[in-house]
């Protein structure tokens, strides 16, 4: 039996479990919950696709624009994922008619009493006939986040165009909603969300820190039940769409918090429950590339984009939004350098110089890069919410008018559409900005300490966390340089 | 298992199943709704008349105005909603005396009007915002019968294009710009006797404080004239430029007599004196508001083509403060280049956009910079 099938511990740091309280136990329980947030989010989405398509090139006055990029990603990068981890997977309408689809039900539990999969590992079990459905396993060389690094990379490269241009906002939202349903059709379960979504990559990383998680009670109870129903599904519900083994899940990655597992557990033995962020971090056994190299990715787009997006440098703003081929080339050129080599490199660079200051020579310099990679998240974490304050505060009065005239055809369907644009706030986003990224900073360090501890085992880290919170702190300065000072 | 266990697991199927009928069709029913209120809106959009009209504006530079064209109905109540999607832009209907003011980014200007007049109107930006502002124009047709004013056309004695922007040079020039304020005592005292207190004319002397009078004559001529150096009998010569036709020559004294020992400086004055008797205080503030909406971003606000529109144009904009140029140019002269614009020098047309009434304020406005105020 590998580590999977293994029951992991439970783990001992404090954590209130928020299934204790029957009222909100029955209401993650209802099948119903996850059809009622999909769709209402369905219905905004396909809104958001219409008007994009439709509706005024305007985009402040335009749905696809001002409710994607600046409602849903406030919410996202402001609420929803630094409390909520993977809430959004929960509510997200892409995979939702995929997924419909697949089941052949939009609530109702497998016919057949969750037999879904004839062993655990094993193949799919092949689809009745006359069905769309073709279940196959994600191709094995294509697991991972890689996809994911890559299709955010895409979105963020031609994030100016698609941002500020309803018509490209919907085409390429129709597109992702068109993938969800065409890989649904063709994988098991959620392999969209789980290995393409660019979205889902960044939401399951952060996530890492987020205090919220779902956790089997008691990892003896799972290894004494043989039918794994979380997993294989039975009359209440599915096995796990996010393709996780409950029972050995100790990270909050790939926990697309569908509330599966808490209907289909005979044993009442998960819970949803409140923790202190960060122990994802420093569970050794998923410390992974894909996964070190979202953290740097995340990390260089956070710094590009206030340079691009808030900086006062109007040619820069220019090429990047395509104005010239020969300009974007550069842009482009330069964003995948960063990205993909000066980033990593640099923390390469400072891994090795970790390493030796430690002597940490037993470990291979490969681990010591990818694990301290892993600090980089509440610091990334905290670096984009940075970005969103100055984002959304400016322009979230936009939503008013929005509501009233989504296409901009010049309907006032409530009333709200000749309300001004005023900025929100912005006298408070400065500081907020300032303590968003001080208080990333700090974590960056303390995480970075705990994975110096793991990693050593014995003393003599310190000096290694030195030369780790000097470069965190540098790259502080600089998101702190470009929030305050450049953009200002 | 109680008699209510078992019940409950007889109906917990059907609960299921009627879970799921209920999601099925609330679901087709969001779908349907959310199709046919698309579909209501698109239809709304194109087939009614009196609708709201969203109109956007960019830099020329990536595109200028969202449509350009419009086409609307006779008599039709239009409301048109604009949004500036980069810079602070203006907007305005030529001819109609449609001005939305500036249009900021952010912000929903609407402007309402109603098309009462069939033709095609000329919508511009009204505010500088990309060195080619100027381009930035639409047309608005109006669709019904009746009669379609024309465009502001050059009446056929006008200037002749060729020598719109032929150099000129007066030769002369006042050394301080003249002063109506100090010509107009001048003239009263040596001209109104018998060309009238307002030069209206009389019973000896021409209107020549008339603007008719003095559209086709130069500045530089009328104060040749008074001096006696050039003409000693007869009236001042119209300039062939200014539609070709000959210098009416009248047997009249010679004007040297009635000017006696007056200075250069003050016959300029008397020449400036003669072009303000020529227009109105309500004109020349028409004028300097046009002037300062349509004009100053390439001439400068002080006319002396500087504005920051102007290092853009293909030929550096007119100087309206070199009297050297100004004084050897008529009013008719300055109408046909406002009116036709271009010739390669980047100057917009402004014949579509600027009524009869409007031009004619420009125009005189211009003549400020040269030959003063007496405002």
């Amino acid at each position: 039996m590998n580590r999977l099938m293994t029951p992991q511990p439970a783990n001992s740091a404090p954590r209130v479990e928020l299934t204790r309280w029957p009222w909100l136990r029955r209401i993650l329980r209802q099948r119903a919950l996850n059809w009622l947030l999909m769709s209402v989010a369905l219905v905004g989405f396909v809104l958001a696709i219409a008007a994009g398509i439709l509706g005024t090139a305007a985009g402040s006055a335009n749905f696809g624009i001002v409710f994607v990029w600046i409602v849903w990603w406030g919410l996202l990068m402001g609420l929803l994922l630094p409390l909520g981890g993977r809430l959004w997977c929960l509510i997200c309408p892409i995979p939702a008619p995929g997924e419909w689809l697949q089941r052949k039900a939009l609530v109702a539990p497998p016919v057949n009493g969750g037999t879904a999969l004839l062993s655990i590992g094993g193949p799919e079990q092949p689809p009745g006939e006359g069905t769309l459905r073709k279940g196959w396993r994600w191709p094995r060389s294509l697991r991972g986040i890689w996809l994911q690094n890559a299709g955010f990379l895409g979105v963020a490269l031609f994030s100016a165009v698609i941002l500020t241009r309803p018509s490209v906002t919907g085409w390429v939202l129709l597109a992702f909603l068109a993938a969800g349903v065409g890989l649904s059709l063709l994988f098991e379960r959620r392999s969209f969300c789980r290995y393409v979504c660019p979205v889902g990559g960044f939401i399951g990383l952060y996530s890492l820190v987020a205090p919220v998680e779902v956790r089997v009670r008691d990892p003896l109870v799972c290894r004494d039940h043989r039918t794994k129903d979380c997993y294989l599904g039975n009359d209440a519900g599915y096995g796990c769409p996010w393709l996780e083994q409950p029972w050995a899940m100790d990270r909050n990655a790939y926990c697309g918090l569908c509330g599966e597992c808490l209907r289909t557990c005979t044993k009442d033995n998960v819970a949803v429950s409140l923790r202190l962020p960060g122990p994802d971090l420093l569970v050794a056994h998923g410390w992974k590339l894909d996964e070190a190299y979202k953290a740097f990715i995340m990390l260089a787009c956070a710094a590009i984009y206030p340079v691009v997006f808030l900086g006062p440098w109007g040619w820069l703003k220019g090429w990047a939004n395509l104005d010239t081929l020969g300009g974007f080339g550069i842009y482009a050129t330069g964003f995948l350098l960063a990205n993909l080599l000066g980033v990593p490199a640099l923390h390469l660079g400072a891994a090795v110089l970790t390493r030796w200051a430690t002597g940490l020579r037993e470990v291979p310099v490969r681990r010591v890069f990818v694990a301290l990679a892993y600090a980089l998240v509440p610091l990334g974490l905290a670096a984009w919410m940075a970005f969103t304050a100055s984002l959304v505060f400016a322009n979230l009065s936009y939503a008013l008018p929005v509501l009233s005239d989504p296409f901009g055809w010049g309907w006032n369907l409530l009333g709200t559409r000749d309300v001004a644009w005023r900025p929100w706030l912005s006298g408070w986003v400065p500081s907020i900005q300032a303590s968003l990224l001080t208080l990333g900073l700090i974590a960056s360090i303390v995480a970075a300490d705990a994975i110096l501890r793991k990693l050593h085992g014995k003393s003599g880290w310190i000096r290694g966390l030195v030369v780790q919170a000097t470069l965190l702190t540098a790259e502080t300065a600089l998101f702190l340089w470009l929030y305050l000072g450049a953009a200002a | 298992m109680t008699v209510r266990d078992s019940l409950r697991l007889l109906i917990a199927p059907w609960k299921q199943t009627r879970l799921e009928y209920l999601a099925r069709i609330t679901t087709a029913g969001i779908i349907a709704g959310f199709a046919l209120a698309i579909l209501a809106g698109i239809l709304g959009r194109y087939r009614s008349t009196g609708h709201d009209i969203e109109l956007i504006a960019r830099r020329p530079a990536v595109g200028g105005w969202s449509r350009e064209r419009i086409v609307v109905n006779q008599g039709e109540r239009v409301r048109l909603r604009i949004r500036a999607e980069d810079v602070v832009h203006g907007f305005a209907i030529g001819r109609m005396g449609v001005d939305a003011g500036p249009i900021e980014p952010g912000k929903v200007t609407a402007v309402e009007f109603v098309a009462d007049q069939p033709g095609e109107f000329t919508y511009y930006c009204t505010m500088w915002c990309d060195p080619n502002h100027a381009r930035m124009r639409g047309v608005l047709e109006v669709r019904g019968s009746g009669v379609t004013p024309s465009p502001s056309r050059a009446p056929a004695s006008d200037v002749t294009l060729q020598h719109l922007d032929d150099p000129r040079d007066a030769g002369i020039a006042p050394q301080i710009v003249p002063s109506p304020t100090r010509g107009l005592p001048l003239f009263g005292e040596r001209c109104a006797r018998c060309h009238g207190e307002r030069g209206e004319g009389g019973a000896r002397g021409g209107a020549v404080g008339r603007r008719e009078y003095l559209a086709k004559r130069r500045p530089v001529d009328v104060f040749q004239f008074l001096g006696g150096s050039r003409t000693q009998r007869g009236s001042v010569p119209v300039d062939r430029h200014g539609g070709g036709a000959s210098a009416t020559r009248t047997a009249v004294p010679p004007h040297a007599t009635y000017a006696g020992n007056a200075s250069d400086q003050e016959r300029w004055d008397v020449v400036a004196a003669l072009w303000s008797l020529a227009t109105t205080a309500d004109r020349l503030e028409l004028g300097e508001r046009l002037y300062a909406k349509n004009c100053a971003a390439c001439h400068g606000e002080g006319g002396t083509g500087n504005g920051p529109g102007g290092t853009y144009q293909p030929k550096a904009p007119a100087n309206f403060t070199d009297a050297g140029r100004m004084l050897a140019g008529t009013t008719a002269l300055l109408t046909a280049k406002v009116r036709r614009g271009g010739m390669g020098t980047g100057m917009p047309y402004w014949g579509s956009i600027f009524t009869e009434d409007e031009l004619a304020a420009v125009v005189d406005y211009l003549w400020t910079f040269s030959l003063g105020t007496a405002r």
